[in-house]
């Protein structure tokens, strides 16, 4: 499984309204010349996607959306491919704006090809399309008819006075001194 | 384990409550202050007992790596890379208590065999005592239990980071350090 975390200066809202307009998919996911939805249902929406990066390929792609948490997918239909799946999961950024997203994606493009070839192809993939998902959250304005609650930083949730932290110390001893800096300790003694 | 695999596995018994190394292993922004070769650490996200921290690292310089952490409160705390060259899998932290103020800490660093680990800066990162090692300095920052000045000897000074800035024991006497301006 390739993985990667995309941080996007966007609302976890948008960010998911964008991952799930699957027909916009074109303008800005690299190489995609065609999305279209073939069916939804619920949560679960059926697409016909053409992807032309190093050799063009028409997939059926199913994606389970859970609301800004979550977006699954799998392929359903295409010959290029023995199996395409992966994931994008959602969480507000620690700093309190933004949003973080983490990227898995599997690919099995059978056993004439080496694995170690499909999983650089699905890391150089997965890299550009978090390129290209940050530039185009910047682009393209918030549609949600409703202004993005402020999320509370996620450091905030947890915070508790911090303990004192002991930096340097030094003690006089029969033998001389020793210095106690950042967790070492050194021995001074006199010549 | 296989060849293609490696496990590496230290230990170490630390008189301090299980709260305290705890709370340095899912303390994601100072992980810089002791991980070896970690020179930015930064928590980027957090929901309940999951968090998404990136680390870059002081050589090769720039190189970063993001991690996934699981924490179960005061007992566990597994880290599993999400991205970066790093020959490592995970980190699994397990914390035990050992009586009153006591606990110990296994490290369990699983990852694949590759070149990588031929890299000296690589190799600290992938030594289980090297990281134990360092977590126990760390700890013992907190830990006045484990400070040298408590075997004996005249305390000359002190200087701690506290919530109210730095502070400075000087033969016995409180000094609150404030900064001084820029140049003087």
């Amino acid at each position: 499984m390739i993985k990667a975390v995309i941080n996007l200066e966007a609302p976890r809202e948008h960010v998911f309204a964008i991952l799930t307009d699957y027909p916009r998919y074109k303008q800005w996911l690299p190489g995609c010349e065609q999305s279209d939805i073939v069916s939804a249902s619920g949560a679960t929406t059926d697409t016909n996607i053409v992807i032309n990066s190093m050799k063009k390929m028409q997939l059926g792609l199913r994606f389970e959306a859970q609301p800004t948490q979550s977006l699954n997918f799998r392929m359903t239909a295409g010959k290029d491919m023995k199996s395409y799946v992966g994931s994008y999961r959602l969480m507000d950024a620690a700093d309190g704006v933004g949003t973080v997203v983490i990227a898995e994606m599997e690919i099995d493009a059978g056993a004439m090809v080496p694995k170690f070839m499909v999983d650089r192809i699905a890391k150089k993939s997965i890299d550009d399309t978090g390129t290209a998902l940050k530039s185009y959250v910047k682009k393209v304005p918030f549609q949600g008819g409703v202004a993005p609650k402020a999320a509370a930083p996620a450091r905030a949730e947890g915070a508790k006075p911090r303990r004192a932290k002991r930096i340097i110390q030094v003690v006089k001893t029969a033998e001389g001194y020793r210095v106690w800096m950042m967790g070492q300790t050194y021995t001074i003694t006199e010549k | 384990m296989s060849l293609l695999t490696y496990t590496k596995k230290a230990s170490v018994a630390l008189p301090c409550e299980s709260s305290l190394p705890y709370e340095i292993l899912t303390d994601y922004d100072t992980y810089f202050e002791w991980m070896p070769h970690v020179s930015k650490s930064k928590l980027l996200a957090k929901e309940g007992d999951l968090a998404i921290a990136e680390f870059d690292m002081t050589m090769p310089q720039g190189e970063k790596f993001a991690v996934e952490c699981i924490h179960t409160k005061n007992k566990m705390v597994m880290t599993r890379k999400i991205s970066g060259k790093i020959p490592v899998w995970q980190y699994e932290w397990i914390i035990q208590p050992a009586g009153e103020k006591q606990c110990n800490v296994t490290l369990t660093i699983q990852g694949k065999t590759s070149w990588h680990r031929l890299v000296p800066h690589y190799r600290s990162l992938i030594s289980a005592s090297k990281c134990i090692a360092a977590l126990q300095a760390q700890v013992a920052s907190y830990s006045p239990d484990l400070a040298v000045a408590d075997q004996g000897g005249e305390k000359l000074i002190e200087i701690a980071e506290t919530e109210q800035g730095l502070v400075c024991w000087l033969r016995g006497k409180k000094y609150n350090l404030t900064p001084a301006p820029e140049g003087k």
